[in-house]
């Protein structure tokens, strides 16, 4: 009852002015820390693999042996082993990365049973048709950075090929990511652009409710040692790992891990950056003492003990500095995020990372609060 | 000047003392170091540049050109589909590239897409139309190119100038551009870093400063009986400060290099060192140590001369 009566107490000697100062500081160490947090835990994530559409699960198998999901190659046979599947879909993807009018891009190619898949709809243009020689259709939110309509030309320089590339727009197509940061092409001239016959990905689309995961697992002769619904998808062949094949997420880590960088170490490679950013919450912690030592220092000789003082400054302030901490966060969203390759690594920081992010500006506040001295200036 | 120095080593001496003066450099000194990491993060791409050149070598290539070309690349309709066809001069250097040799008027060599596209073989006459002009060409050969000149019709013809075309020149093809665009991309997001820092920075030196100059009150009360003035004490807190700044320079270095050190062996590849090039050592050493400088001398005027947020 007493920390309650000393915290009223405490809350008028420190003003509004002290508060708002910590708060403001805390928000903008927290979007620091956020910002770098969040690259660092999302780098591994960018939004290369399509949503499933209409209630069937999309597979993608990458090749393993390539640096990254979109240089490498994966045979034509691993889509081959899976036709004749009733109620399966299967189609080939090739990638390149490329420069778009200068802007770096990845220019893909699809095919047919892509669109009646996609559905892609038309924003400008006309709609995606493979059998147009030397045409491309620009996702519309590269479109927006691009600045390109249909009619126009677009130059692309390939990295595997020696010849620039102009392509008419044919049009702008309101598709998924991560189709709508790419220049898409009709198949045929993907790979033509790669340089390969190959395709970069190969996609697996199912109904669960008619074909079991087991059953293309089966038909991809993956390794029979799997564990129980677990399947070792061909782009973690050579990396020793198994991945849901319906996981994507995970799949891409393989490709981070297998660099020698393992998931874990970037998430605590992000958690040391938020504690290094976060010692600077001791400070404001410390101003609080600096600059009402004075007043607490009465509230101690009127026989508030030092401990329930901190405990009420810590009760009444605390929350503050974690609303403020997600403030930041917030701040940190706002921002422009990074972009690899034209996709947009994302900002956020959701579920326990958050409450790690907010527990360590926390913890490092009450530290501050901990060690300063009342009464010491 | 030496009773400048002396002043100064006395403040120095007594700011130094004070604990807190002490704990508020190590955060100046985190966060220049948080700063120089972000930094060097965001030039380290560059250093790579070198490696890809090797990986990606340069080679003979074709490449849009705004002035004048050694080809002129039309949207025409071939045999009623629109396609592109490429015309060069019998003594143009894209005759190398393209691996054919100069085409004699009316005869073409189709790329392989388009030929199955438009059902074309060898031998084969076909109606190309361009801006308006109509020929008969008889198709030489079917070429696979694998690029994406495949997609092309390549003819001897004579084209007027004036049609709407785009130039192609022979070009050293550079791939590693390609590559590196995309890490300077990464670059300008990165940059992001260390802009938010300098502002956590200028912050922090401001509320540390504040911290400083009030914990120090008692000591200039003391040095001022002395005959020395308040400000030796700002310069000695701001001068600390921005040393501490020039410290978390040195740390982020050390620690980025060990870093990319670890990670090269770890991969089994050569990182070079992170460059310590003049713009670096502006930015990331010098930039910050100013704001600290300047904003911590800053507080200091604003605190004794208007009072600041002095209440307790």
């Amino acid at each position: 009852m007493e920390v309650w009566r000393v915290t009223a107490r405490v809350a008028r000697v420190l003003g509004l002015s002290l508060l708002i100062l910590t708060c403001t500081s805390i928000a903008v160490y927290s979007a620091v820390a956020a910002y770098i947090e969040a690259s660092l835990v999302n780098i591994t994530n960018p939004p290369l693999n399509p949503p499933s559409r209409d209630g069937l699960v999309v597979l993608s198998l990458y090749s393993g042996f390539a640096l990254t999901p979109l240089t490498g190659l994966v045979s034509r046979d691993v889509g081959a082993r899976l036709e004749g599947l009733e109620g399966v879909y299967v189609w080939f993807e090739v990638t390149t990365p490329a420069l778009a009018n200068g802007k770096p891009v990845v220019v893909r190619g699809v095919d047919r049973v892509w669109a009646e898949l996609y559905k892609p709809r038309v924003v400008q243009g006309t709609s995606f048709n493979e059998e147009l020689p030397a045409r491309a259709w620009v996702g519309v939110r590269l479109a927006d950075e691009l600045g390109v309509k249909p009619g126009d030309v677009v130059v692309v320089k390939p990295l595997f090929t020696s010849i620039e590339a102009p392509l008419l727009v044919a049009g702008i197509l309101d598709v998924p990511q991560p189709y709508t940061y790419e220049v898409l092409v009709p198949l045929e001239l993907g790979f033509k652009l790669r340089g390969s016959h190959d395709p970069s990905v190969v996609r697996v689309a199912y109904d669960p409710a008619r074909v079991s995961e087991s059953l293309i697992i089966q038909a991809l002769r993956a390794d029979s040692r799997v564990p129980p619904g677990a399947a070792r998808v061909l782009s973690a062949l050579v990396y020793g790992g198994y991945v849901r094949l319906e996981d994507p997420v995970r799949a891409q880590r393989y490709y981070v891990e297998r660099l020698g960088v393992p998931y874990e170490v970037i998430v605590v490679a992000a958690l040391i950056a938020n504690v290094v950013v976060s010692l600077l919450n001791v400070v404001p912690a410390w101003l609080i003492y600096s600059l009402r030592g004075r007043s607490l220092a009465v509230l101690v000789e009127q026989g508030v003990s030092p401990r329930t003082l901190k405990l009420s400054l810590t009760l009444l302030t605390v929350p503050l500095v974690a609303i403020s901490s997600i403030a930041g966060v917030l701040l940190a969203e706002l921002l422009e995020p990074p972009r690899l390759l034209g996709y947009p690594i994302e900002l956020e920081l959701g579920g326990y990372l958050l409450i790690a992010h907010v527990a360590i500006q926390a913890t490092l506040y009450t530290l501050g609060l901990v060690t300063g001295g009342i009464g010491e200036s | 000047m030496s009773g400048i120095l002396q002043g100064l080593r006395l403040a120095l001496k007594v700011t130094l003392r004070r604990s807190s003066v002490f704990l508020s450099i190590s955060t100046v000194v985190a966060l220049s170091t948080v700063i120089t990491l972000a930094l060097l993060a965001a030039v380290y791409p560059q250093t790579s540049q070198p490696l890809l050149e090797r990986m990606l070598r340069p080679v003979e290539g074709l490449g849009v050109s705004v002035g004048p070309g050694d080809a002129r690349l039309c949207w025409a309709l071939v045999g009623g589909v629109e396609a592109p066809v490429l015309v060069a001069d019998s003594n143009s250097e894209a005759w190398r590239v393209l691996g054919v040799k100069p085409l004699v008027e009316g005869e073409a060599v189709l790329g392989s897409l388009l030929a199955s596209k438009i059902g074309l073989g060898v031998g084969d006459t076909v109606e190309v139309e361009v801006g308006g002009l109509k020929f008969n060409v008889r198709v030489a050969s079917v070429k696979v190119f694998n690029s994406f000149l495949d997609t092309v019709m390549v003819a001897g013809l004579e084209l007027p100038e004036g049609l709407n075309c785009i130039n192609y020149r022979v070009v050293v093809y550079d791939r590693a551009a390609v590559a590196s665009a995309a890490s300077s991309e990464a670059v300008g997001a990165l940059t992001q870093w260390y802009a938010l820092s300098l502002v956590a920075l200028a912050i922090a030196s401001t509320v540390v400063s504040l911290k400083a100059y009030r914990d120090l009150e008692g000591e200039v009360v003391e040095l001022e009986a002395q005959g020395l003035r308040r400000l030796y004490v700002a310069l000695a807190v701001s001068l600390s400060l921005a040393s501490a700044s020039a410290i978390g320079f040195s740390y982020g270095f050390v620690l980025y290099s060990i870093a990319v050190s670890t990670l090269g062996s770890h991969m089994g590849v050569y990182l070079p060192p992170p460059p310590l090039t003049q713009e670096v050592t502006l930015r990331a050493l010098v930039a910050p140590s100013t704001l600290v400088l300047v904003s911590s001398l800053a507080v200091g005027v604003a605190l004794w001369r208007f009072g600041g947020l002095q209440r307790g």
